[in-house]
């Protein structure tokens, strides 16, 4: 079930939704004269589980987006940025979207991308024979939901149609503007049919692979390094790198692996800096200037059964809310590089804005706990704090305790399980009671709030039994609403409500700790999940 | 002797049907499964499902165990659920080879040096040479191999940058150094303490007496006579380190970054990546079993009073 299927139809009144988006301008060039004569870019990654973009749903996504490229991108800053598209048309009842092409996008073996490349590949993400964990993304298609399922056994039901080999239509099941903001994710790039078919599921191996982007495959030696070099017949703009040398390390390890890699010069660019580092980066005075926290649409936080008593009491919710000092659990867990937040969106998700927070301080906690019927902590019934032995949380679990020990007065049990123990655990829960929980955050998958409040709490996804009429009315209305200013003013009083009846503390927002030689530039990182967009990437003379 | 070989191979075959079975139930009654999310997005319901049939998880119990064993039997270890498109079989034939060639050698220079270092502790019994060699033993047995392999790396990769810090460029290569000896100091600080007291045990012995009597010189002493005998508790202790060394250290390989069959193993089991999870534990445990009857028939080699019938 997703969250479309539960909203309520909402009548679109006649308006022209023809987004006309500018094309996004290259960043400045930097002077030919400062760069490196060896224009290679050297660093550290995790094994793909697939370079299939129709396949790869997790970290794998990070390197297919060197390889391939979609309709467009979206940055940070809300442009787009044209690459397999010229532009785009919505229809006035926001079901029919029209794609043109780009004529000029050519495949690395020379060979043009067309409408129905898109069409076969889409239709290749949803088959249930291949299985694809990405195909969620393609539900607002009309006849994607069956035809994920199996019940629809005819593709050509489906609402994707190559009207030319330029110009692509899509229709959807109901309006679904959140798909502006899905269109140009990697799970909806195109792979090249003729590849797919003639090598089957060796396709992505080096040799075999056939991209669009501005990187090609040149070896990939399984677990232990790949090689991209640039695509010299990409149809626009070609990066300045030539050469990409991803050296891969075991995932348990990665983070170290990573930066003492960064650290002995032998890469130019880390993803990661494990805690203990930190401090010691932060003082050290080179390292310092190479080390950012760059933003992530990602926060964490703390999930109530608000089912059942004493948690049905939004009081002893805001009470446990209030007791928490986020400075010092950030603190703690990431030496002040995550952003604390007291709300549960981050911001560029509508309806994200931090006046919605409780306006109370830690000194109201006791006093409503005290209103709930639990003055000073006495009578509270004993609970636990469930969370996955991932990122921090132990640490975060003890701070917590502690916290509400000293303003509450109350005692929490802590219950940390290992990660996919924690998963059966956590779905579960749909039907069964708990306390509260913490996982291991949420990572926006796309910009767009449905994203958050309509899969959390629409369709239940956070199983945190939270029936607020009002709340979901409203999310209901806003997820297929067209009239974009209407869609803000819906998620911006729903999230009033949210932040009010605290049925989930948000905690902080995630960070990625990047550390850059100096003579790396215009690498530019992307807030939904963390991109690392090479293609601007120059490497400067040192 | 042969009879002998026969049967302890045909022994194999009910012990790893046992471990089979015990791996196949004990997987399935763990809990959370291999699409259960791990990362921050939620698997839909129809995409489970439909990886579930796909991967036949959606067979009878007894039906998912006949058809992987018969699998198996015709050498299919089936498809990794974690890496698309890539088999257990792409995967052992990729990363076995890697973990046996550290593995061995680790062991080559565990029992090189570990050896001549035993043997002239005991030679040298009580004297600073043996009280030095056994203080550094016990640390060497002491200290955690992922420890020793994250001090080389800083101590070597990041702060004097002789070697990289991680990776993999093959066993004759700079890269190799420091997971061959990270691998090597446990064995090798064991097999000294063995071969010492085991030494100590031998040159005590009437037939060494007799031939320091006759004026031999200690070092031929010690080298043509004392040594074969010496050698077999060695050759056990080693036996059972050589077993544990090749089939990959989790800890070694992920600090190194050595793409061997070990990490590979752990990583399967946190992503509940079945096949991979049976084909490589039932790997392993041949591995251990035929190590173990290699040292058992190598006794007879060194020892002619041991005979197999």
């Amino acid at each position: 079930m997703s969250w479309r299927s539960t909203s309520v139809g909402f009548m679109v009144v006649g308006v022209v939704v023809a987004l006309v988006i500018p094309v996004f301008a290259t960043p400045r060039p930097v002077s030919q004269v400062n760069l490196a004569s060896d224009q290679t870019l050297r660093m550290v990654i995790r094994e793909p589980t697939s370079m299939d973009p129709n396949l790869a749903g997790d970290h794998s996504i990070w390197y297919v987006d060197q390889v391939f490229e979609g309709l467009y991108k979206i940055l940070d800053d809300g442009n787009v940025r044209w690459l397999g598209a010229k532009s785009m048309e919505i229809s006035k009842d926001g079901l029919t979207w029209t794609f043109r092409l780009n004529p000029a996008a050519r495949w690395s073996d020379g060979k043009p991308v067309t409408a129905s490349d898109y069409e076969w590949s889409w239709k290749r993400a949803m088959d249930p024979k291949l299985a694809s964990d990405v195909a969620s993304f393609y539900v607002a298609i009309k006849g994607a939901d069956d035809y994920i399922s199996g019940k629809l056994k005819d593709s050509s039901q489906i609402g994707i149609k190559a009207l030319d080999a330029y110009t692509l239509q899509v229709t959807m099941a109901e309006p679904a503007p959140y798909f502006r903001a899905v269109a140009g994710l990697t799970y909806l790039y195109p792979v090249p049919r003729h590849v797919v078919e003639k090598y089957g599921d060796k396709w992505t191996e080096a040799g075999n692979i056939v991209g669009n982007g501005v990187f090609t495959m040149q070896s990939w030696k399984h677990d232990q390094e790949m090689v991209l070099v640039r695509n010299e017949s990409y149809w626009g703009k070609r990066p300045t790198l030539q050469k990409v040398i991803f050296r891969i390390a075991p995932a348990g390890e990665l983070c170290g692996a990573d930066f003492r890699a960064y650290e002995a010069n032998e890469t130019d660019f880390a993803m990661c800096v494990p805690t203990a580092d930190i401090d010691r980066v932060m003082r050290h005075p080179q390292m310092s200037k190479e080390l950012t926290a760059e933003l992530l649409s990602a926060s964490q936080f703390l999930v109530f059964d608000t089912g059942r008593a004493p948690w049905n009491d939004a009081r002893v919710r805001q009470a446990f809310n209030l007791a928490i000092d986020r400075e010092k659990v950030v603190r703690a867990l990431s030496r002040g590089l995550f952003k604390p937040t007291k709300v549960l969106v981050p911001p560029g998700i509508q309806g994200y804005d931090p006046g919605h927070a409780l306006q109370m301080t830690a000194a109201d906690a006791g006093r409503l706990l005290g209103e709930a019927g639990y003055a000073g902590g006495r009578g509270f019934p004993d609970f636990k704090l469930t969370a996955p032995d991932i990122r921090g949380n132990r640490t975060l679990a003890e701070l917590l305790q502690q916290m509400w020990k000293e303003t509450l007065g109350v005692t929490a049990q802590i219950e940390i399980m290992e990660p996919k123990a924690f998963s059966a655990w956590r779905s579960a829960r749909k039907n069964q009671p708990f306390d509260m929980y913490t996982r291991g955050g949420w990572w926006s998958d796309y910009e767009d709030p449905t994203n958050w409040y309509n899969i959390f709490f629409v369709d239940g996804w956070l199983n945190s039994h939270w029936q607020h009429e009002q709340f979901l009315q409203l999310v209901k209305a806003a997820a297929p609403e067209l009239n974009k200013a209407k869609r803000i003013a819906l998620y911006d009083q729903a999230d009033r409500i949210l932040e009010r009846e605290s049925p989930t503390i948000g905690l902080w927002y995630f960070t990625d700790y990047w550390m850059r030689k100096p003579w790396l530039k215009d690498l530019q990182h992307t807030r939904i999940l963390g991109f690392f967009w090479l293609r601007d990437a120059v490497i400067l003379a040192h | 002797m042969r009879g002998y070989v026969l049967r302890r191979l045909l022994a194999l075959i009910p012990t790893l049907l046992l471990i089979y079975t015990i791996v196949f139930f004990l997987m399935r009654a763990t809990p959370g499964g291999p699409w259960d999310e791990t990362g921050t997005r939620p698997v839909f319901p129809e995409v489970k499902a439909n990886l579930m049939k796909k991967y036949h998880l959606t067979d009878p119990l007894w039906k998912q165990y006949v058809d992987y064993l018969a699998g198996a039997l015709h050498g299919d270890l089936g498809p990794s659920y974690r890496q698309r498109g890539r088999t257990v079989n792409e995967i052992i034939a990729d990363f076995f080879p890697i973990s046996l060639r550290l593995g061995l050698a680790a062991m080559a220079v565990a029992i090189g040096c570990g050896v001549p270092l035993g043997f002239l502790a005991a030679v040298r019994q009580d004297t600073r040479v043996d009280r030095g060699l056994m203080f550094l033993a016990v640390i060497g047995i002491s200290t955690p191999s992922f420890v020793v392999a994250t001090v080389l790396i800083v101590v070597f990769g990041v702060y004097l940058r002789w070697v990289p810090t991680s990776g993999w460029a093959g066993l004759l290569s700079r890269q190799a150094l420091i997971p061959v000896f990270a691998l090597a100091l446990w064995p090798l600080a064991a097999v000294a303490r063995y071969a010492r007291s085991s030494m100590l045990d031998v040159i005590r012995a009437d037939y060494v007496r007799t031939a320091k009597a006759k004026g031999l010189r200690e070092l031929a002493i010690v080298v043509r006579h004392a040594a074969k005998n010496a050698l077999i508790p060695v050759v056990t202790i080693a036996g059972v380190y050589l077993a544990f060394v090749v089939t990959g250290s989790f800890y070694v390989e992920s600090v190194t970054g050595v793409p061997g069959l070990g990490r590979y193993l752990v990583l399967s089991i946190s992503a509940r990546d079945y096949p991979v999870i049976m084909g490589t534990t039932l790997l392993l445990a041949i591995i251990v079993m035929v190590v173990n009857l290699i040292v058992d028939l190598s006794y007879a080699l060194l020892d002619p009073r041991i005979r197999y019938e």
